[in-house]
């Protein structure tokens, strides 16, 4: 057995609970430095997992929006007095960049911390855990042909891009023209789909998926201390949450 | 011998039949190449629950608020993690087209629109507490934003203002897509339909 | 080889909702000892329905109206679906939906059929690398399906599905999309299987040579049936082809020296009618 990275000895179930724990964290506490320092940490994290290309494709689209939430909040948050920035005729407010800041510190961190998930455990890792874990295969089968299905859907459409590029659809016509071409192409591919799900459903049952003897294939990983990890997390998360309920009450 | 009963089922109730399993991921897929589409042809709309549509069409409100559930969470666990906030819109979604369907409002032009106005309210609803949440209202799409903006900038209040925003996004979208999932269900054979009623 | 089988349909019709006419008329036959069965007949001649009756899939998953009796060995397909089913290996007519669409290779998808009955470890390894070699698949274990061309996404779902070695197959145009080497191994494979093998194809050659039961169908009615060589000896439409064996010996006028006017339907009978012919 190859030695094992330090992510990989956690079970995905304590995983998620961390992102739910995490997340929570960061709508509790109210200072921004403490939450961007989060940010900082989990930046730090991320990158130590590799995937480089994958954290830049997620985490530009995070930082374009943040951008635009400084842009409108900082110009019109109906609590703005205190001036910050003047660019030309446009006046920037610092109540109204501290609050998109803050919320933008809250949108990273959960964005952060789904990245680890994702980057770190496969659906195979997942589906296995979860049936080792007493979960009845018929469930652990849905939550994996959902994360199949996406690539093979791509797969499917990618194939429809070719043919609309070589029909030269999607520049310059109208938009009811455009509208129009949903009926060739998308509407045959939405029933021939749910055509393949039937056949599917049928095989599923011949192939004896539900029957009782099925026994779960072993774990990919030993992980370590996964029970004491689910409840400590569930704990935090509890406590976390009676915080934000208590603050809310407070104000 | 003939199974005539699939059309008495209660409306509520679910089975995790072969059927349901993989109606959800399918609707799932629907989505997604949906939204990837409307992207590809630059149409201004998402179509992004066309799929959620469908599976609660086909397999009932709750099959389609599972549908609509799980669309968020893998998105949020593969795509765009913000969008697993939105689960309960979508869930919501899911609900709210099962009903109306089991009501026989996608029988008719006039009721299919009534009823992607129905669900555009419910859709916006529950979107802008979420949206005030996370994104202090605004809805991320820019000629939404820049409305969200002018109104706020002239001392709306805020939850009025993200609402408007959210509000027009999403009733052009649900009109387009109530109408396509309409038509697509009529195109559909009849032997896919029984078998995916049998859902419930 | 004699085999021990079972097969009885009595006025079996099946009538699916909203179709103005019957998939399956009246269907009747009764026959005991038979090995592979080749069905064959048009598009809409009633094949896949029967396939679903065979496979019990109809009226349990299947929509559709049922009437008559029938019986494979001992079971009703309907009445003892489960037990039936464990016995059954069935080759739907869209293979590569049938595969799970979830496996990460070609080895977890053989072995789904052993997981889910609860076969050991060990054994599944074993089972699986002789499947993958009765179909050429041993060098796509570690593969993706997707990453499969249809023929070998179809091999595959055979493969898949005769993993557990059941006593009854059947199978929905099970070689539509292979390549000739491919059809070549199947039909191979199918001559030397215990089972007691349902096909329908429109590879009437290979029929001829492997089956030695043949049911043509048209409209939803059983037109005729007998052993192959009997069956394209009596039919004249032109709407089905007759194996090439056969028309070549129509053509040359080489007729089998046993009744002096049938012609071969499989290269065994070709040789006989052509030294046949030679000897006159």
């Amino acid at each position: 057995m190859t030695t094992l990275t330090w992510f990989q000895r956690f079970d995905p179930v304590t995983k998620l609970l961390l992102i739910l724990c995490l997340g929570l964290a960061s709508f509790v506490i109210p200072t921004l430095t403490i939450n961007w320092l989060l940010v900082f940490i989990l930046f730090l994290l991320a990158i130590s997992i590799g995937k480089l290309s994958s954290l830049v494709k997620i985490l530009s689209f995070s930082l374009f929006f943040i951008a635009t939430m400084i842009i409108v909040q900082g110009l019109v948050n109906p609590g703005n007095h205190t001036l910050l920035w003047r660019i030309e005729i446009l006046n920037f407010y610092k109540e109204g960049v501290n609050y998109a800041l803050l919320l933008g510190s809250r949108l990273l961190t959960i964005v952060l911390t789904t990245f680890f998930f994702i980057a770190t455990t496969s659906v195979t890792e997942n589906a296995r855990y979860l049936e080792s874990q007493g979960i009845a295969f018929k469930k652990v089968y849905m939550f994996i042909s959902v994360c199949y299905i996406l690539p093979q859907m791509m797969a499917n459409l990618h194939q429809i891009k070719l043919a609309q590029r070589a029909r030269g659809i999607g520049q310059q016509k109208s938009w009811l023209y455009r509208f129009k071409m949903l009926f060739p192409i998308l509407v045959p591919l939405v029933v021939k789909t749910l055509d393949q799900a039937m056949t599917r459903a049928i095989a599923l049952q011949l192939r004896e998926y539900d029957n009782p003897q099925r026994q779960p294939q072993p774990l990919i990983h030993h992980y370590l201390l996964a029970r004491f990890n689910h409840y400590l997390l569930s704990i935090l998360i509890i406590m976390l949450g009676g915080m934000k309920v208590w603050l809310l009450i407070q104000k | 011998m003939q199974n005539k009963s699939t059309s008495h089922h209660p409306l509520w109730k679910i089975t995790l039949s072969p059927a349901t399993i993989t109606l959800i991921p399918v609707a799932v897929g629907i989505n997604y190449v949906a939204k990837a589409f409307a992207e590809g042809l630059k149409l201004p709309v998402w179509l992004g629950s066309l799929g959620t549509f469908l599976a609660s069409m086909l397999g009932g409100p709750l099959a389609g608020a599972i549908s609509g559930f799980t669309n968020n969470i893998i998105y949020s666990l593969t795509l765009s993690p913000m969008s697993g906030v939105y689960s309960i819109t979508s869930i919501a979604i899911g609900l709210t087209v099962g009903l109306l369907f089991a009501r026989g409002w996608f029988k008719t032009k006039k009721c299919i629109l009534l009823a992607a106005l129905v669900i555009a309210v419910i859709s916006a609803v529950i979107s802008t507490p979420l949206n005030i949440i996370f994104y202090g209202g605004q809805t991320g799409i820019v000629w939404g934003d820049t409305v969200f903006a002018l109104l706020v900038g002239h001392h709306f209040p805020v939850w009025v203002a993200s609402f408007l925003d959210e509000f027009m996004l999403d009733i052009l979208d649900k009109i387009v897509v109530a109408y396509l999932a309409a038509f697509i269900y009529h195109q559909l054979p009849q032997r896919l339909i029984s078998f995916f009623k049998k859902v419930r | 080889m004699a085999f021990n089988s079972k097969i009885v349909f009595s006025h079996v019709s099946v009538s699916y909702p909203a179709a103005s006419q019957p998939a399956l008329k009246d269907f009747s036959i009764r026959l005991t000892n038979k090995h592979i069965i080749g069905i064959i007949g048009n598009s809409r001649a009633g094949k896949t329905t029967l396939c679903h009756l065979l496979a019990g899939t109809l009226p349990k998953m299947v929509d559709g109206e049922v009437s008559g009796h029938y019986q494979i060995n001992q079971w009703s397909p309907q009445q003892d679906w489960g037990v039936y089913n464990h016995q059954t290996g069935v080759v739907l007519q869209d293979a590569s939906s049938q595969l799970t669409s979830f496996t990460e290779t070609v080895a977890d998808e053989l072995a789904f059929n052993l997981i889910n009955r609860g076969i050991q470890s060990q054994q599944i390894k074993k089972k699986v690398r002789r499947v993958a070699q009765l179909f050429g698949l041993t060098n796509q274990l570690t593969l993706s399906p997707a990453a499969l061309s249809g023929g070998q996404k179809q091999r595959l779902a055979i493969a898949s599905v005769i993993v557990t070695d059941p006593a009854i197959l059947i199978m929905d145009d099970p070689t539509s999309q292979m390549d000739p080497r491919g059809r070549q191994i199947f039909f191979h494979w199918l001559q030397q299987t215990t089972a007691l093998v349902f096909i329908t194809s429109y590879e009437v050659d290979a029929l001829a040579e492997v089956a030695d039961e043949l049911w043509l169908m048209d409209k939803g009615q059983l037109v005729d049936h007998g052993t192959p060589f009997a069956v394209f000896n009596r039919f004249t439409s032109p709407r089905i082809k007759h194996p090439v064996c056969w028309q070549l010996a129509k053509k040359m006028g080489w007729v089998l020296p046993t009744d002096g006017q049938s012609y071969p339907v499989n290269y065994q009978q070709l040789e006989e009618a052509f030294h046949a012919a030679q000897d006159s």
